[in-house]
């Protein structure tokens, strides 16, 4: 079974006609790729250089160089906590060993159910509300130990 | 004291284009092409003493100026949103709530500069950002503002909004322009600059957010009126984000060289926490390095900060209290140009910041020795002189204000260590 679908291969090609050739487009491709998707799956990538007549290994190192891109599996709920300079005054280390300890993971790893992914991120731009963490694209200010809590129990309600 | 760029930030509707345009948004651009020829654009901004506010602090006229025309190829335009400098969060500010400023911003500069095509790159973890910017285009092509034909002058522009994958180094110039042809982001080699040969070797010029932001205002208020604002040396307010231990962070307006960084901290974002003092200040963002509390009396402009030995950087102020441990700080920072080191072939950034995110985390976790120290050192010393890019030279001297203001920090968990 094609692993780009019609609807998808349109929207690719949507893309394309912004761009004055296909390397141009990839970036924005890729994006999209990923949210229909959640990661940029092998398979995905290889029909993608059939469409982009480009190098596989190209792509897919491209997509491995941005920390935005995702060429392995995550959970349904991708956690990023900031642990850069004022996020770490504000508590964020803490915050990390927390999360690690209620999900049952390490940084870098998916919980056992598939429906956590715990990242760290070098400053979210929002070091004004730290400890700041960003679940998928959403962002949460001020995060204490109870809003972890509450988080995780919302999440999994959804 | 005026303010202008966040005047009516927290008017909730800002973001949309009938209230923007209730503001005045787009009232600069229109003026510009009914009254005003390119080169009167480029002069006017030259001759405002305008700086880009990403960290560089060149005139934004004379590198406007410095576009290399190439006959049959085109100029690009290239608004750099990939805020990642650590304790910066000014630019997405302006990008969700007044979204129509930067628009405008960048129309003016692209025609100013003779582009028909202009790009803002969005850093990819500005999902939210990213949205409004793209509705704000919409709306504001549906009006005739932008696109084509603008306001049957019959000038084209076509404005594109790229998400960049979000490491750090898609904020240096080069490396945005390879993100853009769809490489993975790494520094060119200069020469040649991009307004030579940027973006698919064709003359590009490259503005930060904030630097952009501010010229509709001097568009619409004259040339005079923004020079009386701020120093002679640079004129204009700036967006100062302050975070860390204080009482009140946030993004605050404040003339450039008008506060010493003690007032700013005190006056502005509401002093240390209560019950503590300041112990070190990073004043211009995580590339710019540590200051200790003694030199906080300095003014802030970007050439007295320059002076000694410091950065005015993006004018990102984190205050660390006496409660701050600086051993885990300076690691922090090491780590961070660990971390966002590229793929290019410099041997020194990428072996080097390993080396020193190494032994500072030995002498944080109290097991290391007055070798790790040495080491550091050395490491310092063989970073200074930089790679591609100057991120090497950077953690370079952000590793070593540490070392130089705050020894004895060093030296005391060296001198405590677990045995």
């Amino acid at each position: 079974m094609s692993k780009i679908n019609t609807v998808q291969k349109e929207k690719i090609h949507k893309i394309l006609k912004y761009y004055p050739d296909n390397q141009s487009a990839l970036l924005p491709i890729l994006f999209y790729l990923q949210d229909e998707n959640r990661y940029l799956d092998d398979m995905v990538l290889w029909e993608l250089c059939e469409i982009l007549d480009m190098n596989f290994q190209f792509i897919k190192d491209v997509a491995e160089y941005y920390v935005m891109l995702r060429t392995q599996p995550v959970g349904e709920k991708l956690i990023r906590v900031c642990t850069n300079v004022a996020c770490t005054l504000c508590g964020s280390e803490e915050l990390v060993e927390y999360m690690e300890e209620k999900l049952r993971i390490k940084v870098g790893e998916t919980s056992k159910d598939g429906k956590y992914s715990l990242f760290t991120a070098h400053c979210l731009a929002c070091c004004n509300n730290g400890p700041a963490i960003q679940v998928n694209d959403k962002y949460y200010k001020h995060i204490s130990r109870k809003d972890i809590d509450r988080l995780l129990e919302t999440t999994d309600a959804k | 004291m005026e303010s202008y760029l966040l005047k009516n930030i927290n008017l909730p509707d800002l973001k949309l284009l009938k209230t923007a345009l209730d503001f005045g948004a787009y009232n600069g651009f229109l003026k510009c092409l009914d009254s005003y020829s390119p080169k009167d654009v480029v002069e006017e901004i030259e001759a405002s003493g305008l700086r880009g506010r990403g960290g560089g602090w060149y005139s934004t006229g004379q590198k406007w100026n410095s576009l290399k025309r190439v006959k049959n190829k085109p100029a690009y335009f290239c608004c750099n949103c990939s805020e990642g400098e650590p304790g910066s969060f000014k630019d997405r500010l302006i990008i969700e709530k007044n979204p129509h400023l930067l628009l405008e911003g960048v129309a003016i500069a692209s025609y100013a500069l003779g582009v028909n095509t202009a790009y803002i790159c969005v850093r990819g973890e500005f999902t939210e950002a990213t949205e409004i910017l793209k509705k704000s285009l919409t709306d504001a092509k549906a009006k005739k503002l932008l696109g084509k034909n603008i306001h049957n002058t019959g000038y084209d522009l076509k404005i594109i909004i790229f998400r960049t994958g979000g490491n750090y180094i898609c904020g240096e110039e080069t490396a945005l322009l390879n993100s853009l042809e769809g490489w993975p982001a790494t520094p060119r080699e200069k020469p040649p600059y991009p307004a030579e040969a940027g973006l698919y070797g064709c003359p590009t010029i490259i503005n930060n957010v904030e630097t952009v932001s501010n010229i509709p205002y001097i568009i619409n208020n004259g040339v005079d009126w923004f020079s009386a604002i701020g120093c002679r040396e640079c004129p204009g307010n700036m967006l100062f984000s302050i975070s860390g231990h204080v009482k009140k962070p946030g993004v605050y307006e404040i003339p450039i060289g008008s506060f010493t960084l003690r007032e700013i901290i005190d006056q502005f974002a509401g002093g240390p926490n209560n019950g503590h003092s300041i112990k070190a200040v990073i004043p211009g963002g995580g590339s710019s390095g540590f200051l200790s509390q003694k030199e906080l009396d300095i003014t802030m402009n970007p050439d007295s900060l320059k002076k000694i030995g410091s950065s005015f950087g993006t004018g990102s102020i984190i205050v660390m209290g006496d409660q701050a441990d600086i051993v885990k700080m300076t690691r922090k920072l090491a780590k961070f140009f660990r971390d966002e080191s590229c793929k290019n072939e410099c041997e020194i950034c990428k072996k080097g910041s390993i080396e020193l995110t190494y032994h500072l985390l030995q002498i944080e976790k109290g097991e290391g020795k007055s070798e790790n120290l040495s080491k550091i050192h050395k490491t310092i010393e063989s970073m200074k002189d930089g790679g591609i890019c100057a991120m090497p030279q950077t953690a370079s001297s952000v590793i070593k204000s540490a070392l130089q203001r705050f020894p004895h920090e060093f030296n005391n968990k060296i001198a405590n260590k677990v045995s």
